[in-house]
């Protein structure tokens, strides 16, 4: 009996060719894009990681003493303490130093390590040694291990003052070496540290790890749930003080959730596919009723037919996602994409089937289920409390990226299921308007959107939704644009800005400022110093120059402030330390007061900027780069290159137009994904189209009969179409501007650090809307099949409905 | 169905076409209107004068045949239901690109409505009529073309024996007035007295 029914269910599908195929096509597209999104991240996420030395990769926060002063019985305090049962979420424990020094002229940021106690760590087998890497004795790891050794990345590899045992993976200018060699190399007493890492292990922690797993980035979106606290300790996350890695992961939350509308939308075309194959089944799932099957076979035989598309779309979705990530990583990422895993491979079988399951219960609920009470209940209780918790997550910030998103997702709610009841209320307006001057055909297709919102309204969701977020992506991408030229023309107020490499820049830099002096036409010159800091055990980037007249305009503040009390801040850092122009902070032991917040775009943590007269300017602080204003800046420059070739002499406009360039690459993925969302509401929409075609096949026949032509019919179609763009526009736009205003101001805050003045571009609002008109237009106008035999792939589901 | 057939239907006159169900009353309105083609044989269809052999036309030269010289009553699905009473009587003279302005095609429409006794729902939406509203606003719009056949396949079927009257009434009285050839599919006995004649088919041989 199974067999010939699972038979009678796929010659059905046979017969169903175009609806099988749009339903195949969404739901594979939307997994395709959510698979692509998962590779790039993975490969992403590994570069991300490399932000952070190996040796502090395993911990979850670091430890600094109250009073700063971190030393050998401070950690052995604690430690006995934490061995004799406190802080029984605490896993792990280890000394470390983490300081910069100069070695050989190059700024080197040594950590110091238990090197005995890491001696099995992962992060050793990241060696990476090619044959001509270190000058002096370089003996491979593993047999020739030596606890006392010095390892580097490749940058460092040309050092020789040092008895280099390895090059590794670490971020640029990072030694490891044993504690003891450390302390030697920064000239400190045997007893200093830097301070503690610590690894804490709660359920919290590992869900998100195993959520990390699943969706790359997933642990950035969620607020700060564990935070430890040990009495005269500060404690800092990982993500703190190492905000390159939040910073990517952040950016790696918001790919994800923008190709989770993909699927979203995917969910919209499927529904409409299995809702008019259900009502076709229907007869059959009766007549099997009838010879004595039981009627929640039928729910099974029908959730299995969907399972089979969702199954079918999963292994499409692969393919598809594995090549769209090949193609995206070429566009903007380095690298070869990640090998499918079981992680992905689950993820999109989850995903499709997922989906396609969901809709088909929905279906099913709808069909046989009604209305009920509680239903009715359930439903707007999860819309009262989706809400709810949006309005709450965008309010406070605490909530996070998590907040903001599901802000978004309220919006994205609240917008889709005001369709219906929004083209119900229009149709009752339009009642009270004439329709004198408007012809008999061109009525009909106006107002078969409104007089049917049941049939349509799912399928303009898919289309709201996806114009939505490409109006919210596109104002919010216009507004950084805005923000980021602006900022881009306040800070390269110079012709010419002069860098070193990483090792032995500050000689030459200060070779150049010689140069400089010699050259007539040279305006004015700018020196800036770089180095690092840390306020309440986070770290930040010092900058320090001469805070002139010209110097301040290029931050966009004023000059009368006391110069040596008087600190710029960037957002990022007001942010994550909750400071404000006018706070008053205390950073090694000298008050000084935040006169201005500046904007960071593309700093990936916090940063003090210092007029050189400060006292907290370091001694040895070194020269970083320098800035030139000058008539001749072609001349300037190839002199300069010709006698310091190490340094890289970069004009403003070609930096300018660099930084614009990367900032449009960087959208890529974000636009692609946007408009495989559009691609798939298309779909969804014609699948729409063409159920309320067959719905309306009693009229059809009526205009027929009247002597209706082919082309009169493509003009009803047409008049349809439009009024579907046009009504899609009416709900996306205030969707859409929604989104733009949270994603500037509450994710961007959140995920980043910095705002963006939301600016409502024209073009950001209208080409969605056009795009989206096309949609429609193609959806109602384009017919697969005969038209006069119906053969649509919906085509006999409607028969004798009306 | 339909075999070794032979119909001619005058101007003017009424014909009523009975049979049991299945006989193919349906199919030879569908025939006559050129919707459904003819295995073998032709219709010929001359209004005006100008003799018309469907077979011969394409289905757009049928189609414009149709829309200007025919009017269809429907049993079921006889409104669009998008468009209120005027609107849909209006709409037949929109296809038949009658040079009229607004005010001519409101004066056509309102004289039809009054003479179907429904110019009150003018400006009302099928859903919001009742059946015999619906069905005389169906004859108003077959009428406002002054077509040269009528074909109503069923039109008193779905309607109480008083609205049956009414539509009957309005049918037959146009055929009269207007010199319209009236071909009626029915089951109506009533409705068939009221014909100059009536053809009814046999029903399928076992």
């Amino acid at each position: 009996m199974h067999y010939l029914i699972v038979l009678s269910l796929f010659r059905f599908l046979g017969r169903s060719k175009v609806s099988l195929g749009m339903a195949v096509l969404g739901v594979a597209i939307a997994t395709g894009s959510i698979v692509s999104v998962h590779l790039i991240s993975v490969r992403v996420g590994e570069q991300l990681d490399g932000l952070v030395p190996g040796p502090l990769h395993s911990y979850s926060h670091f430890l600094y003493p109250a009073d700063d002063d971190m030393n050998v019985q401070k950690y052995a305090q604690l430690r006995r303490a934490w061995r004799s049962g406190e802080q029984p979420l605490l896993t792990d424990l280890t000394p470390v130093i983490d300081e910069r020094v100069r070695i050989e002229e190059a700024w080197v940021r040594v950590i110091g390590v238990d090197l005995i106690g890491l001696r099995n760590a992962d992060w050793l087998d990241d060696e990476v040694q090619p044959p001509d890497a270190g000058k002096k004795e370089v003996p491979q790891l593993g047999g020739d291990f030596t606890w006392n050794g010095v390892w580097v990345d490749k940058s460092l590899a040309g050092l020789t003052s040092q008895p280099i045992n390895g090059l590794l993976n670490l971020p640029p200018g990072v030694l490891v070496t044993d504690i003891s060699r450390a302390q030697s190399l920064l000239g400190w007493p045997a007893g200093r540290l830097s301070y503690l890492a610590a690894k804490f292990s709660t359920p919290s922690g590992q869900f998100t790890a195993m959520m990390d797993q699943l969706v790359p980035g997933f642990s950035a979106g969620l607020p700060d749930v564990f935070d430890p606290t040990l009495r005269d300790w500060r404690v800092v996350p990982l993500d703190e003080a190492h905000p390159g890695t939040g910073f990517g992961k952040s950016i790696l939350f918001n790919v994800s959730a923008l190709a989770i509308l993909s699927l979203v939308v995917a969910w919209f075309l499927i529904y409409q596919v299995a809702s008019s194959w259900l009502r076709r089944l229907a007869f059959l799932f009766d007549r099997l009723h009838t010879l004595g099957v039981p009627a929640q076979a039928g729910s099974f035989y029908y959730l299995f037919l969907l399972g089979v598309i969702g199954f079918i779309a999963a292994l499409i979705g692969l393919a598809l996602g594995a090549w769209g990530s090949q193609w995206l990583l070429g566009v903007r990422v380095d690298g070869a994409p990640a090998a499918l895993d079981i992680w992905v491979v689950g993820k999109a079988f989850v995903c499709a089937v997922g989906v396609a399951l969901v809709s088909g219960v929905s279906c099913w609920v709808r069909q046989y289920g009604g209305v009920t009470h509680i239903g009715f209940v359930l439903f707007w209780g999860a819309i009262g409390l989706l809400v709810v918790l949006g309005v709450a997550g965008t309010v406070f910030s605490q909530t996070g990226l998590m907040g903001g998103f599901l802000g978004i997702g309220a919006v994205a709610v609240l917008g889709v299921v005001s369709i219906a009841p929004g083209l119900r209320w229009i149709q009752r307006r339009l009642r009270w308007f004439g329709s004198d001057g408007v012809s008999g055909i061109s009525l009909i297709g106006f107002r078969e959107v409104f007089w049917f919102p049941r049939d349509l309204s799912i399928a303009l969701a898919g289309l709201v939704l996806a114009i939505g977020t490409a109006i919210g992506i596109g104002l919010m991408v216009e507004s950084f644009r805005y923000d980021f030229e602006r900022f881009l023309d306040q800070r390269l107020a110079y012709n010419l800005n002069i860098e070193g490499s990483v090792q032995g820049s500050d000689t030459a830099l200060r070779d150049s400022l010689a140069i400089l002096d010699r050259e007539p036409d040279v305006q004015f010159v700018s020196m800036y110093y770089e180095g690092v800091g840390r306020f309440r055990g986070a770290p930040f980037e010092l900058r320090a120059t001469s805070f002139t007249e010209f110097e301040l305009s290029r931050y966009g503040v004023g000059s009368e402030f006391n110069l040596t009390r008087s600190i710029l801040v960037n957002e990022q850092f007001a942010r994550q330390h909750q400071l404000v122009v006018g706070s008053v902070i205390e950073i090694q032991s000298q008050t000084s007061e935040i006169v201005g917040v500046v904007k960071g775009f593309g700093d990936t943590q916090g940063r003090v900027l210092i007029d050189v007269a400060h006292p907290i300017m370091p001694a040895n602080l070194p020269l970083a780069s320098v800035g030139v204003v000058t008539a001749s800046g072609s001349e300037v420059a190839a002199e300069l290159q010709q006698a310091l070739p190490s340094l890289s002499v970069t004009n403003a406009q070609a930096l300018r137009q660099v930084a614009l360039q990367t900032f449009d690459q960087t959208f890529v993925i974000t636009s692609v994904l946007t408009t495989i969302a559009m691609v798939v509401a298309g779909v969804g929409l014609y699948v729409g189209v063409t159920s309320l075609r067959l719905n309306r096949r009693g009229s059809t026949t009526l205009l027929r009969s009247l002597g209706i032509k082919r082309l009169e019919n493509l003009w009803i179609d047409l008049h349809r179409s439009l009024v579907m763009g046009l009504v899609s526009m009416v709900f996306a736009l205030p969707v859409g501007i929604l989104f733009g205003w949270m994603l500037c101001t509450i994710v961007n805050p959140r995920a980043f650090g910095w705002s963006i003045t939301m600016f409502m571009s024209v073009p950001a609002l209208i080409y969605p809307c056009l795009w989206g008109l096309l949609a429609a237009i193609l959806a109602g106008v384009i017919r697969l099949g005969s038209a006069e035999e119906g053969a649509v792939g919906l085509s006999q589901e409607y028969a004798g409905v009306r | 169905m339909l075999a070794q057939f032979d119909l001619q239907v005058e101007r003017g006159e009424a014909l009523v076409i009975t049979g049991p169900s299945g006989s193919g009353k349906s199919t030879l309105l569908n025939i006559l209107a050129g919707t459904v083609e003819v295995d073998t044989g032709s219709i010929e269809f001359n209004p005006d004068d100008d003799l018309q052999t469907w077979h011969e036309l394409s289905m757009a030269q049928r189609t414009q045949v149709r829309r200007s010289h025919i009017g269809y009553v429907h049993q079921f699905f006889n409104l669009i239901p998008t468009l209120t009473v005027a609107e849909n009587v209006r709409l037949v003279l929109e296809l038949n690109r009658r040079r009229l302005d607004a005010g001519e095609f409101a004066d056509i429409a309102a004289d039809l409505l009054q003479r179907c006794g429904i110019s009150h729902r003018r400006d009302a939406f099928p859903e919001q009529l009742s059946g015999g509203e619906q069905q005389r606003t169906a004859v108003a719009r077959a009428l406002a073309h002054r077509p040269a056949l009528i074909l109503a396949d069923e039109p008193t079927g779905n309607l109480d024996r008083r609205n049956a009257e009414q539509v009957a009434d309005l049918l037959f009285e146009a055929c009269r007035a207007f010199q319209t050839t009236l071909v009626v599919a029915t089951h109506s006995e009533e409705v068939a007295a009221r014909a100059d004649r009536v053809l009814n088919l046999p029903g399928l041989q076992e």
